[in-house]
This record gives C-alpha cells, sequence and structure tokens, in this order.
C-alpha cells in the first residue's frame, strides 16, 4: 500500500498555517503565535489526519464500501465517549445552525421548510453522525453525559481572556476564532481545501460527511494541543510550598479552581507564544508508553507502534 | 380640562421614551396672550417628566382658588409656574424679578388655571425658545433601526394544482420535480417569489413587509385563478418575519455565552455570530459581535421588538467599550 506520508508534491501549496496560527491565537496562545510552533503543529495535525485515514480505509475495505465514510472514522474514535459526545454535540449545533441560517436565505434555498417542515426533502437529515454514534454506543454512555467539561472549561478560558481586551483586540480575536478547517468564511463553507490538504492526489475516496468529522478532529488536535501547553505551564510554574502558585496567570482552567475563580487571572497581554519545546513536551507525554498493553515493561509481541490520537 | 389641555407640551406627543425637552414654550390664551416659559433641566428622564406633571396638576388644582400673580422674569426669561420651583429660582437667580407692567388680568383667569405667571407680550417670544433636538434613547434608537427584510407568508388556495400547467403558462416561474415538488413562481410587483405546491398551498417570500407580501399573495392567487382553477384565498398568515437592528455598540459575545448559556449558543468555529433562542417571545436572534442583530421566527412585527426590548438591556451589560 501506498504510504501517504511522502506525496506532497503536487505544485501548489496547500497549508493551513494561517488558520492554525489564528486558531491558536483563538485558544488562548500569543496574538502573534511563533511561526515555527505553527508549521509544527500543523505537520502534526496533518500526519494524524492521514494516519487516520490509513486506518479508517482498512475498516473501509473490509467493510466493503466504496468510500471513506463517517462511519469509519467515527469507528476510530468508539473508545472516547467524551469526544464521541463532543461530536454529537457538534451535529446538534450544525444543525441549528443550519436551520437558523436556512431562514435568511430562502431565497436560494427552499423556504418550505418553514411550513410543511415534516415533508420536505432538503431538510432530510443530512448529517448522520448522531445515529453512528449511537450505534456504536451500545451502553448508551454517550446520552449519559450531561456536561461537556472540555468545552466549559474553554469557554470559560475564551471568556476569561476577553475580559479585560479593548475593542480593537476583541474584533481580531474574534476573527481569530472563527478560524477553521473549513473553507471560505460564511455561507459556502466547503471542505476543498481540507481534502487536498489530506488527500492531494485524490487517491481515496472520502464521502463529505467524513470530511467533516475529520475537520472536526482536526480542530480537536490543535484544541488539545493548546490545552495541553497550558497545563504543562501551569505545571511548570508550580513552586515547592506554595498551593496556589500553580494558578498564577495561566489560562488553563482547572475544574478545581473554578471555585475560587480569583485564580484564574483575565487578560491575555502577557501570554508568551507558545515555543516548539512545549509542543514537544506536550507531544512527548502523549505518546509516553505507560504501563499496560504499549507500557514500559510489556512485551510487545507483534512490533507494532502504538497508534495514539491526540484528538480521540 | 383645561389643565390638561397643555401637560402634553411637556412631554413629547406620543408620550414616548423620545424626550423632547422645550426651553420655552409659548402658549395663547383665550383672554389674552400669556407667555409661559418652563425652563427644564434637559434631562433624559422620563420619570421626572412625569413627576413634573403631576406636581403641575395638584398645583392646577388650587391655582384657582390662589389669587394670581404675574411674574415676570425678564433676564433669564425663567418663568415659574409652582411655588416650589418658583422659590427655588428665587433663591438661585440674580436677576430680580420684575412685577408685571399690568396691575391686573382681566377676564376669566381661572379659566387658564395652570399658571399665575402670566407674562404681557414684552419681548418676542421666539427669542427665548431654544430649539433642541429630541435625544433619543439607545434603547429606541435601536429600536428604530429594525428594518424588517424578508416576510415570509402562506396562503391556501383551497384547490388542487396541476403544477406542471402552471409552469408551462406563467413567465418568471421555475418547475424542478426532481429537485423540489413545487412550483417557484416570482412576481416583479411586489418583488417576491412563491412556492406553489400541488395541495393549493402558497409559500410567499420574499417581500419587504406584511403588506407587500399580502399583495403578492393575491397577485398569485389571482395569476392561478385565471388560468382556470377555482382559487380561493384561505388562512393568510404571516409565517416568519426576518429583521435586522443595529445596537451601535459591540458586544462581548463570549461572557454573554457564559452567563446565557441555555438560551445561547456560540461557536465561531462555525458561525460567527451568537444564536440566542428566546422563549417568549419565540425569536432566534443572532447576535454578532459588532451589535448587528438579525431576528428571525417572528410571527409579528410586535414580537420582533418585544424581543428586542428584552434582548437590549442584556446586551448593554455586555457591552464591549
Amino acid at each position: 500500500m501506498v504510504s501517504y506520508f511522502t506525496l506532497d508534491a503536487t505544485g501548489e501549496v496547500t497549508n493551513f498555517q494561517k488558520e492554525i496560527s489564528n486558531m491558536m491565537h483563538g485558544f488562548g496562545d500569543n496574538p502573534n503565535p511563533n511561526a515555527a510552533t505553527v508549521v509544527l503543529v500543523e505537520s502534526i495535525v496533518l500526519q494524524q489526519l492521514r494516519q487516520m485515514l490509513q486506518e479508517a480505509l482498512n475498516y473501509s475495505i473490509i467493510r466493503g464500501a466504496k468510500a471513506i465514510s463517517n462511519y469509519d472514522i467515527i469507528y476510530l474514535m468508539r473508545k472516547n465517549i467524551i469526544k464521541l459526545k463532543r461530536l454529537h454535540d457538534y451535529q446538534l449545533k450544525l444543525d441549528q445552525i443550519d436551520k437558523s441560517r436556512q431562514v435568511p436565505t430562502t431565497e436560494t434555498i427552499m423556504p418550505g421548510i418553514i411550513i410543511d417542515d415534516e415533508k420536505d426533502p432538503s431538510i432530510k437529515k443530512r448529517r448522520t453522525h448522531i445515529d453512528i454514534i449511537k450505534e456504536f454506543d451500545e451502553a448508551d454512555e454517550v446520552s449519559q453525559i450531561k456536561f461537556d467539561a472540555i468545552d466549559y472549561l474553554r469557554k470559560v478560558r475564551a471568556a476569561k481572556i476577553t475580559e479585560s481586551m479593548s475593542f480593537e483586540k476583541y474584533e481580531a480575536y474574534h476573527k481569530a476564532r472563527c478560524a477553521s478547517f473549513r473553507s471560505g468564511y460564511g455561507i459556502g463553507k466547503g471542505f476543498m481545501k481540507l481534502e487536498k490538504w489530506l488527500n492531494p492526489t485524490k487517491e481515496l475516496k472520502i464521502t463529505l460527511s467524513a470530511l467533516e468529522v475529520l475537520c472536526f478532529l482536526a480542530y480537536e488536535t490543535v484544541a488539545e494541543i493548546v490545552d495541553a501547553v497550558f497545563f504543562i505551564r501551569q505545571d511548570s510554574r508550580k513552586k515547592n510550598g506554595d498551593p496556589f502558585s500553580k494558578f498564577e496567570g495561566g489560562h488553563f482552567c482547572n475544574p478545581v479552581s473554578l471555585n475560587n475563580a480569583v485564580y484564574i487571572k483575565s487578560g491575555y497581554e502577557g501570554v508568551p507564544a507558545i515555543t516548539v519545546a512545549e509542543v514537544r513536551e506536550v507531544l512527548r507525554r502523549y505518546f509516553n508508553p505507560r504501563t499496560g498493553m504499549n507500557g514500559l515493561f510489556y512485551r510487545n509481541m507483534c512490533m507494532d507502534l502504538p497508534v495514539r490520537y491526540i484528538a480521540i | 380640562m383645561e389643565s390638561s389641555e397643555h401637560l402634553p407640551l411637556l412631554r413629547d406627543a406620543d408620550g414616548s421614551e423620545n424626550c423632547l425637552h422645550f426651553t420655552a414654550v409659548g402658549q395663547e390664551d383665550s383672554v389674552e396672550k400669556v407667555q409661559v416659559l418652563h425652563n427644564k433641566e434637559a434631562d433624559g428622564n422620563i420619570s421626572s417628566n412625569e413627576l413634573m406633571m403631576d406636581r403641575n396638576n395638584e398645583d392646577n388644582t388650587i391655582a384657582g382658588t390662589r389669587d394670581k400673580h404675574n411674574v415676570v422674569d425678564t433676564g433669564k426669561s425663567n418663568v415659574l409656574n409652582t411655588p416650589h420651583q418658583r422659590t427655588e429660582i428665587e433663591r438661585t437667580s440674580t436677576t430680580p424679578i420684575v412685577p408685571s407692567t399690568q396691575p391686573h388680568i382681566m377676564g376669566e383667569v381661572s379659566l387658564t388655571p395652570t399658571h399665575r405667571t402670566f407674562t404681557p407680550q414684552a419681548v418676542n417670544p421666539h427669542n427665548t425658545m431654544v430649539a433642541i433636538t429630541p435625544i433619543a434613547s439607545g434603547a429606541s434608537q435601536a429600536k428604530n433601526s429594525i428594518k424588517l427584510q424578508n416576510c415570509v407568508s402562506s396562503v391556501s388556495l383551497g384547490c388542487e394544482l396541476k403544477l406542471l400547467d402552471i409552469y408551462c403558462r406563467t413567465r418568471f416561474s421555475e418547475y424542478n420535480p426532481a429537485r423540489f415538488q413545487g412550483v417557484v413562481m416570482k412576481i416583479l410587483e411586489p418583488r417576491a417569489t412563491a412556492l406553489v405546491f400541488r395541495s393549493g398551498k402558497i409559500v410567499c417570500t420574499g417581500a419587504r413587509n406584511e403588506h407587500d407580501s399580502y399583495i403578492a399573495a393575491r397577485k398569485l392567487a389571482r395569476i392561478i385563478q385565471k388560468l382556470g382553477f377555482p382559487a380561493k384565498f384561505l388562512n393568510f398568515k404571516i409565517q416568519n418575519f426576518i429583521a435586522t437592528a443595529d445596537l451601535r455598540f459591540p458586544v462581548k459575545l463570549e461572557a454573554l455565552q457564559q452567563a446565557h448559556g441555555q438560551f445561547a449558543s456560540y461557536e465561531p468555529e462555525l458561525f460567527p455570530g451568537l444564536v440566542y433562542r428566546m422563549v417568549r417571545p419565540r425569536v432566534v436572534l443572532l447576535i454578532f459581535v459588532n451589535g448587528k442583530i438579525v431576528f428571525t421566527g417572528g410571527k409579528s412585527r410586535n414580537e420582533i421588538s418585544e424581543a428586542l426590548e428584552i434582548i437590549y438591556p442584556i446586551l448593554r451589560s455586555y457591552r464591549k467599550n
């Protein structure tokens, strides 16, 4: 099988460096993220997504499907309930936005939904992520998660960051937060660019819904890396003997510290840009073999490298 | 009642929050020309205005029983209408109060009850009047900025329609059963687009307001009637208003999202605005950072302005400055 790590030379370059730099800003990094870090994060995301695609391709071939669909990618995520829950919410939010967006653009899209809601074909469920999630989640654990802590923490952090921002900075910050792996800004958000980036030779057939999940996962990967960097910073700032030293000025909100939110400082002026070393440290911790299947003292019979996805 | 007649002068005509302030108000009396001058503090508070009115009312009732003075305040043209005010101004103003040149008032003065302070026409009253443009409060400014963008209405023609027939015999219509099982008809005046279904239901969109929507629906019904269908015009109903408004101040969406988590959903990655689902009235608001709002789902103009009234103080408190 062809390796997907070598297939990059196809003329024009597609990269998501600008988007990733904006995303990092949105997640709480310095307004001008370190360029080297951005390149590193981009390569991590690309590698992770291609690995996922590779694995999903295998599953789709086993399934006998013609293209990689969201089914195969959600299958990869099946063990992480929290991420399944996040994807579940992601679909709900997208549907909600589509619904509220559909009305203003009635001229182009069918406005029939307003009246014949039940029998209109255009609003027929296009996204099937939730159905697939329900299929994999036999114990019905996803529906039992009521509170999305990751989401909540990210939002608290964003609110804290914006608290004391001037309007100009806030505007820039808002623009940065709007960045995503979808191409274009506004109505016609597609996955053209993402597909070109992941699959430059068009060798794989990826369905639109699969691309939507990949888009979610790519975004999630960046978010996880930035979250983890703040986590590491919190650790490194710890002073012996001072139980609250780790809450000083960081943007990572620890659930414990939320009760006394005094310790989360607002503002982001002083945040030093995330360095390459910090990202590497994050990766080291992620891929650190733990005890268990890929642990230090486990005799690995099949010599497979441990596969782990940051976002999953 | 005489006293109520000039009271509205203190407020603006419709008594709304748009507070008009008159520095001077000329009033003509049946008996003789009197000039009543109110010098009021320019303060945008309606409650103070009402307070003032009440006080005037009280005074009016006792005005008839008291004897009348004419007080002319030549310097600042402050003329007093209540005893309380008078003493205050006497205390503060440096100009002496000159007694009127006319010793008594002729005619039935008690019919002009409020102001015991009549001045003869010594000066041109227009010189003392200063026009102040009404200062609208932010809320009413935002309310005035509501602009209807689209109005969706539905009507039933009460008969089964042959869509292909309609499509073939009308101009500006589209019919593509594979894509959408209705005829899309357009009319130019008022500019509107309609979806005509086989059941005889018409959905009319694209009109700017409810009136245009109604006219458009009627015209379409007429067109279809002329094609030979026994069309009636049943159950015309406005289904949805889409309106925009501008708050003229930026909003901190993150903080709003934090505080109103159960109504608001803000995912800038997916959509740059905050989607706020108001429960009563049942309207969906798309709120953007720059203070622009899009209202959808409202069934009437009232609901939209009501929604804005509710959301305005909320957004005000999340103003970004």
